[in-house]
């Protein structure tokens, strides 16, 4: 289902009152939310809900184990009699008279069978390793079998593709090799990330096991941030979902604005912006054509248009979720703040995607080494993270170039000691940093964007060879300019007052211009091509 | 009472903010469409009505006649000596949207052809009708005028007009009229009408257009959806519903067979039969046909000017940013090549 649906406009107040209804038992409103989690998710594909129902059953017996060294009889068949349930219901039922699901069944019966064994058996068989520990086996069957599921449905025919054309590189010879049919459940990176924080956090002592599985899987399925962020960590999500929730003074408002804002960003600028980023960018996209732009200027626009669009579009999705979670009760972590005023490229990590750059950095740069291992070792593990955090965005050759170059321009500004550049200068200063430093993303973002090596080449090309100014070009400034100063405007008051959310300390009148503004634009500038948001296939 | 004129002041100043808004940030076209009940229970042009259309690219005049027809004189039913009647059914591309009644296509067709013969034109074509509304009007008006030759013209929004109407059905493979009525909010909009300050607002506000395009285009797909669903689906016949009809074929079917009663129609009063298939447009110059492909419909004399459009695109063909209605230049070109496939077709002897 998504945000800028009809359906979700329905969906969110039924479930809002089903919720509120049963003020004071949180531990009803999680089977509420649990349920209309499943529902939510549900709606794209129910099949894929076996997948996450896997994820919770794992995670949440791992961490017992890692906690307390065994499971309760009750827990391990509540998770089964879960995992069962859900293998009924998400699997074994041909819900879209599937022709060839009866193999996908057979598979389901007896991976299910199994992990229940495996889940009832567990706590003897982490007994019968006598020189690894206890939580040391709970904590790799944790990350074992979340890497194994992003593996199958994410890079399986990534990584087969990739070997077959190395091998017909190296040695002429095409390998025969079964590349499967496998969909990309929605959100997927997200949760089995969120997940493997959980596991890993019990482990480091940061965070106490659930012990009850409906807390967990209300928590790993938490339908406003479960497909794409932000990626929340146990540690200060999961005690939400083990207390009694009030909506904080003035929450329902400035989540009602949050998800307006949310919505205008998404609709009116991303949806819009897009359109013309297509124009540009899309009949490059399968390959065929391989012939520069002819005008290099309006190469760059796009790529200007793309920054905003996909800024728009991923932090739109993220104030909505934020500001859904508001009127629960929760607190979603901020996942932008406000990344194109970024001075260097440490800072722009700081301010963009932050729940993804703050966990490869806590549960991979750090675990790699770190910092702490001198210069060499610091650069290699940056650029490796880097790399991870590409390829963790799809499996394709272009994010892992993005990875790559993202690594490449952290390792380069700690090599000629500007690290911090621009974070202290004086205001002219700062801006030039300002500008560089978005230009570089810019980059980034033609890497990013493009579906293949040769368009990335041919877009460069273009750009410092064939530049001139026609009316496309006019036009292209004409919108980009349109959709893009409100958001500014917008960004321009956050920096003044301080805060993401001005209007708290705005007096009355121009807060209400600014709630017309963005409610009439919803309504009267929305562009008629709706999307997905694009965060959403990662 | 202070409470209620603080918020009476609230919703004027917004309703003007709202204007603002719209006249600066997303213009639309001020279209006040006057449409009334007929008779025969589905939509006509207002009789008598005299209004205007402006937007950012064109302003005109629209002259409605005590008979519900777009011209500036009445047109009597009986036909003078020697005069070849054209009556035309259609929708707001027939009724001329876009253009000033001299500068609409068929002004342009008469003219081209007005040396040589006595052509007498009665436009029936309404707003928002489709081809199930069309063929009303053919039954109870348009043969009132003992027309010579029927022209009507085909868009791509009649598919899922003629579905919302619910007028016609296909049962067992035959076109059954299962509605008398189709009056979609039009009691509303007579009696809002009444009042002098609606229709001040009507005829001024970009506002209101918005709001009512915003709303007619709800109305418009929930009604699609509901009606396709619980109304047209079930009476398809059981064969059909074995062969696994999409929504699509479906449309499809009831366009063709509505296309093939007007001709059986036109046919059974002697007059001849041409069809205008008006293109989409996707940019200035690329143009689709979404006229029916199927062999039912070999007999029925198609004009579709998407060559000849191809010949003058580097004109402005279709008011692009206002409502995609012909220009005077695409009016121009459609009227001259309908004239010469007239005579061409021997449809003036």
């Amino acid at each position: 289902m998504l945000f800028n649906s009809f359906e979700f406009f329905l969906f969110l107040p039924i479930v809002l009152m089903l919720y509120w209804s049963l003020k004071r038992d949180f531990k009803k409103q999680n089977i509420i939310l649990l349920a209309a989690s499943y529902f939510f998710y549900g709606w794209w594909d129910i099949r894929f809900l076996f997948l996450i129902a896997t994820t919770t059953v794992v995670d949440y017996n791992a961490a017992l184990i890692i906690q307390y060294g065994m499971t309760t009889f009750k827990q391990r068949v509540l998770s089964i009699i879960f995992l069962v349930v859900s293998a009924i219901l998400f699997g074994l039922i041909n819900w879209k008279n599937e022709v060839a699901w009866g193999i996908v069944q057979n598979g389901i019966l007896v991976f299910t069978f199994l992990l229940s064994v495996l889940i009832y058996l567990l706590p003897l068989i982490v007994d019968w390793f006598k020189v690894i520990s206890k939580d040391k086996i709970a904590l790799s069957l944790s990350i074992i079998s979340n890497l194994t599921i992003l593996g199958c449905f994410k890079y399986f025919n990534f990584f087969v593709d990739s070997f077959s054309n190395l091998s017909l590189l190296l040695f002429g010879i095409e390998p025969s090799v079964i590349t499967l049919t496998i969909i990309l459940p929605v959100g997927i990176s997200f949760y089995t990330f969120q997940s493997m924080s959980y596991s890993i956090d019990v482990y480091r002592g940061q965070l106490k096991a659930s012990k009850s599985l409906f807390d967990y899987a209300a928590y790993l399925s938490f339908f406003p941030q479960l497909v794409a962020g932000p990626i929340e960590r146990g540690k200060t999500f999961l005690p939400q979902f083990q207390r009694i929730r009030n909506i904080e003074n003035g929450g329902v408002k400035l989540g009602l604005w949050l998800i307006a804002f949310g919505l205008f960003k998404k609709i009116v600028i991303a949806d819009n912006l897009s359109i013309f980023v297509n124009t540009v960018f899309s009949p490059y996209d399968n390959g065929e054509l391989i012939t520069t732009p002819e005008n290099g200027l309006m190469v760059l626009l796009a790529i200007y248009a793309f920054a905003f669009q996909i800024y728009a579009d991923f932090s739109g999705y993220a104030d909505i979720a934020r500001g859904t979670a508001k009127l629960f009760g929760f607190q979603l972590m901020i996942n932008f703040r406000l990344p194109y005023i970024a001075t260097n490229p440490s800072d722009f990590w700081r301010r963009w995607h932050i729940s993804l750059s703050s966990w490869l950095r806590d549960y991979l740069y750090i675990p790699l080494g770190g910092s702490r291992g001198g210069t060499f070792k610091t650069y290699r593990n940056l650029f490796l993270t880097m790399l991870l955090g590409g390829l963790w965005h799809g499996a394709s050759i272009t994010f892992v170039l993005w990875g790559a170059y993202q690594g490449t321009i952290l390792i380069l500004y700690r090599l000629f000691g500007v690290e911090s550049a621009g974070e202290q200068s004086k205001p002219v200063m700062k801006v030039l940093h300002v500008i560089w430093m978005f230009h570089l993303v810019c980059l980034g973002w033609l890497i990013f964007r493009a579906q293949n090596v040769q368009t990335i080449y041919l877009f460069l090309e273009a750009i410092f060879t064939n530049l001139f100014i026609d009316q496309a070009v006019i036009d292209g400034v004409s919108i980009l300019t349109f959709y893009l100063i409100p958001l500014l405007v917008y960004q321009i008051l956050q920096i003044k007052y301080k805060t993401l959310y001005p209007q708290k300390v705005m007096a009355a009148i121009p807060n209400f211009h600014i709630w017309f503004f963005t409610i009439m634009s919803i309504l009267a500038l929305s562009s008629k091509l709706s999307s997905e948001f694009i965060y959403f296939a990662f | 009472m202070i409470k209620l004129l603080k918020l009476t002041l609230l919703i004027a100043y917004i309703a003007v903010l709202a204007e603002v808004f719209i006249r600066f940030l997303n213009p639309v076209p001020i279209l006040p469409r006057y449409v009334s009940a007929t008779d025969y229970g589905i939509r006509g042009n207002t009789q008598n009505a005299d209004y205007q259309h402006v937007t950012e690219e064109y302003k005109i005049n629209v002259k409605i006649n005590s008979k519900g027809v777009r011209s500036d004189k009445d047109i009597r039913y009986e036909k003078s000596e020697g005069v070849i009647r054209v009556v035309t059914l259609g929708d707001s591309f027939m009724l001329g949207y876009g253009a000033q009644l001299s500068e609409t296509f068929l002004s342009q067709m008469s003219n081209s052809i007005v040396d040589k013969h006595n052509v007498e034109i009665v436009n029936l074509g309404v707003s928002g009708h489709g081809t199930a509304e069309e063929l009303i009007v053919l039954r109870e008006e348009g043969k009132k005028y003992d027309p010579d030759i029927v022209l009507l013209s085909w868009h791509g929004t009649d598919y899922a007009d003629n579905i919302r109407s619910g007028l016609f059905n296909i049962m067992n493979g035959s076109l059954i009229q299962v509605n008398d009525s189709y009056l979609p909010a039009v009691k509303l909009r007579e009696y809002l009408f009444s009042f002098k300050i609606y229709e001040f607002i009507a005829s001024n506000s970009q506002l209101y257009s918005w709001l009512r395009e915003l709303v007619s285009e709800m109305v418009k797909n929930s009604y699609e959806e509901i009606s396709s669903y619980f109304e047209f689906q079930p009476k398809i016949s059981e064969e059909d519903n074995r062969n696994n009809f999409s929504t699509e074929d479906k449309k499809n079917e009831l366009a063709i067979h509505l296309l093939l009663e007007i001709k059986k129609e036109v046919d059974d009063i002697g007059a001849k039969f041409i069809v205008l298939d008006i293109p989409r447009f996707s940019s200035k110059t690329h143009f689709r046909s979404t006229f029916p492909d199927d062999v039912r419909l070999v007999d029925i004399l198609v004009y579709n000017p998407i060559t000849d459009f191809n010949h003058y695109n580097e004109n402005i063909l279709y008011w692009e940013k206002s409502d995609g209605h012909f220009t005077p230049i695409g009016n121009q070109i459609v009227g001259k090549a309908l004239a010469d496939i007239l005579e061409k077709n021997k449809y003036l002897d």
